[in-house]
């Protein structure tokens, strides 16, 4: 739990810090910006990778067929980096950029996704051909 | 896992540092020379800004299973 006072102190430095930066050097800001960001979304995936390998156990428990867990892990991650960045864009006041890496991570995570619905629509099928 | 509280004060000293230089070079009349200075403190803060998202990048990898 250390972490965490630490990265809400880290935070609250880097806002004065960014305050006193965005007068002068604004670009710098966001540099400062990006970096919080990056530590602070480190020690997040830091205290959840306890949560993910528990996931994993209960997906051996549950006998899930494929690479279900996979392909969710996988979603993600992609729309966590995705939100970052496009998050840190919008702050930089170039939201286009953002909505756009935003775009690019939903339509990777549905990318991944078309073999769970490839599954789902076997299914559909097997069911509608025994009735 | 540690919070590298240093690498904020390095760029809020970077940045601090930049901007009076940019200043100073401006005010005396050297106006390429204050862009440049700008540019370089960018540059230098990038560099040590590119490693951090990189492990973060490969954070991410490791753990979601890419």
């Amino acid at each position: 739990m250390e972490l965490f006072w630490k990265a809400a102190g880290g935070v609250l430095l880097a806002v004065v810090l960014g305050l006193t930066l965005g007068k002068q050097e604004k670009d710098l800001e966001v540099l400062l910006t990006m970096a919080v960001c990056c530590m602070v979304t480190m020690i997040a995936i830091y205290y959840l990778e306890p949560v993910l390998e528990f996931m994993w156990e209960l997906e051996e428990l549950g006998d899930l067929q494929g690479d279900l867990l996979g392909i969710l892990m996988k979603a993600v991650g992609i729309g966590l980096v995705a939100e970052l960045a496009g998050m840190i864009c919008n702050d930089a006041g170039n939201s286009s950029l953002g909505k756009v890496i935003q775009m690019l991570g939903s339509s990777v995570i549905l990318f991944l996704c078309v073999p769970i619905f490839s599954q789902l629509l076997n299914l559909i099928r097997e069911i509608l051909g025994e009735l | 896992m540690t919070m590298d509280i240093d690498l904020i004060f390095k760029i809020a000293a970077i940045g601090i540092i930049v901007s009076i230089l940019t200043q100073v070079l401006s005010r005396s009349g050297r106006d390429e020379q204050a862009t440049m200075t700008s540019l370089a403190g960018l540059v230098v803060v990038l560099m040590m800004l590119a490693q951090k998202i990189a492990d973060l990048f490969d954070l991410v990898k490791t753990l979601f299973e890419f």
